[in-house]
């Protein structure tokens, strides 16, 4: 049965969750490039407001998940390597959304600041904190033995989330610039019209579940690739022990 | 509104390739493992 | 503890001393750097006296990679790095050992470059008290990062590649905070440089924290 599903690429949860977030993406995208009427100030250009701070925010929450993933694993009692993976999936996921916070927040910044880059505090560190994780994705491809690799990979996330505010509060000095995240409290701001609140809050939780569905995604692949490994190995072994001419194992297989 | 389809492009687009690739990746890995050398015919050994 | 510390920097001090790899190469490579930005920024001697504190910091920062590089190599010959953990030494003395060590070497270094910014460059040090403070923390913070990232890197196979790309982004609030200060140094306004001095403090007690928790476990990982 397990592997009858394990063909699939998910299970019925997963699917679903895929299936909800896919539907949740488009209504975002209706309700903010048609519905919403265009920012006093911003014109159109408040659209990509609808989608900029919501992935900003899945690159935040996928490195939270990763350094807590992190934790977890260090931390003796909950040492499995299902956080390892956690937190090698969801590091990948957090690059590739911030990847894409800086390019979106770059097209909104080159009309509306007149540049496609300065260094502002919150621009420049995060893009501190998408090479930092860049940096932890490397150290976990480089091949190894598990218990090893796993708390090298762990501790090297920890380090990088340790420097995050110390990153943050030290580029924060060095340049404060401009407007507070007053997109972020759109709620609270009585100028914004309503489906403007509600389409940035279904942002948000649409992003959300697109990460939750990536994850899981992720995380399968790197289970299986674990998987393989070791099924691989022990055919290897097995390979080896019939060259040596024992044959006990191989009745014992059949 | 070339600024805003650019944005919105460039985000869907590449969430939507990354997705993509992430689930045939997974659908790979998950039909490699029941049927892979070692479960099918070349695995006796 | 201590006592280890003091057994592992003095063996890891007395190694450049005989082999000279810090004073022959690193040195010079610093100084080469030196002379590549004035390249690149023009001989405006101007230019160059008001970008020296951020240019000094680059040419440690490079340089401390090196180091870095060079501490663990040479537990990696031989199989030292077994040697080592089979010695019972305390990780946490072996920590601060290999950092103190890559902490005088550095300082040595910063003494060659700082001479080299002031010559080369024209940069006045009106603020001696504050470039010595902040670049001792600093320099204790960059060694101790380094330390934490060269024993995550250490043994792997490209581990010369890794390590830049691990250990430059954390020390990015050591550029900033040394430049910092080093600019309130240079210019005269000495108290705009305490916060950043505080900063520099702090950054060197979290990476000193972190380096003593995970020595041990890095040790043993690979």
């Amino acid at each position: 049965m397990t592997e009858e599903s394990r063909t699939r690429s998910g299970s019925g949860a997963v699917t679903a969750l895929g299936v909800a977030a896919a539907m949740a993406v488009a209504f975002t995208v209706w309700l903010g490039l048609w519905v919403t009427p265009p920012d006093a100030f911003q014109h159109n250009l408040v659209r990509l407001l609808y989608i900029h701070p919501p992935i900003a925010w899945v690159t935040y929450l996928a490195l939270g998940v990763t350094a807590l993933a992190s934790a977890l694993y260090l931390w003796p009692r909950t040492r499995s390597a299902f956080w390892d993976r956690l937190a090698g999936a969801s590091a990948e996921i957090g690059v590739v959304f911030g990847a894409l916070t800086l390019i979106t927040g770059s097209i909104w910044g080159r009309p509306t600041w007149g540049v496609w880059w300065t260094w502002d505090a919150r621009l420049t560190s995060t893009a501190l904190l998408e090479l930092l994780y860049i940096g932890y994705l490397a150290l976990r491809q480089v091949p190894g033995s598990m218990p090893g690799r796993g708390k090298r990979s762990a501790i090297a996330a920890l380090i990088a989330f340790a420097d995050v505010p110390v990153d943050h509060f030290s580029v924060l000095w060095w340049r404060t610039l401009h407007q507070a995240p007053s997109v972020l409290n759109a709620d609270l701001n009585p100028t914004i019209h309503g489906s403007m609140a509600w389409t940035l809050m279904l942002g948000f939780i649409a992003f959300t579940l697109v990460y939750g569905w990536l994850l899981a995604m992720r995380y399968r692949i790197a289970a299986a690739k674990d998987a393989t490994e070791d099924v691989a190995l022990a055919a290897a072994v097995a390979e080896r022990r019939l060259e040596g001419g024992t044959a006990g194992i191989v009745g014992a297989k059949a | 509104m070339g600024y805003v389809d650019a944005g919105y492009t460039i985000a869907l687009g590449v969430i939507a390739v990354y997705g993509a690739l992430l689930w045939r990746r997974a659908r790979r890995l998950g039909i490699r493992r029941r049927s892979g050398p070692w479960r099918g015919g070349g695995a006796q050994l | 503890m201590w006592r280890d510390a003091w057994t592992v920097a003095a063996k890891d001090l007395r190694i450049e001393l005989r082999s000279r790899v810090g004073v022959n190469q690193v040195v010079p490579f610093a100084v080469l750097v030196l002379l590549l930005f004035a390249f690149a920024l023009g001989p405006d001697r101007k230019a160059l006296a008001s970008a020296a504190a951020g240019l000094f910091w680059l040419a440690v920062l490079f340089s401390a990679v090196l180091a870095v590089q060079r501490s663990f190599a040479i537990e990696s010959a031989d199989g030292a790095r077994d040697g080592l953990r089979l010695s019972g030494l305390d990780p946490a003395g072996i920590f601060l050992g290999k950092a103190a060590a890559v902490v005088v070497q550095l300082a040595a270094l910063e003494v060659v470059v700082g001479a080299g910014v002031v010559v080369l460059y024209g940069a006045h040090m009106s603020g001696v008290g504050l470039v010595l403070g902040a670049s001792a923390l600093g320099t204790v913070g960059i060694a101790a990062a380094g330390m934490a990232y060269g024993a995550i890197a250490s043994g792997l196979r490209v581990s010369e590649t890794l390590l830049p790309l691990l250990l430059l982004p954390v020390v990015v609030p050591v550029l900033l905070a040394g430049t910092k200060t080093w600019d309130a140094a240079l210019t005269g306004h000495l108290a705009n440089g305490m916060p950043w001095l505080r900063l520099l403090a702090l950054f060197a007690i979290v990476y000193s924290a972190l380096g003593l928790l995970a020595f041990g476990p890095l040790l043993e990982a690979s």
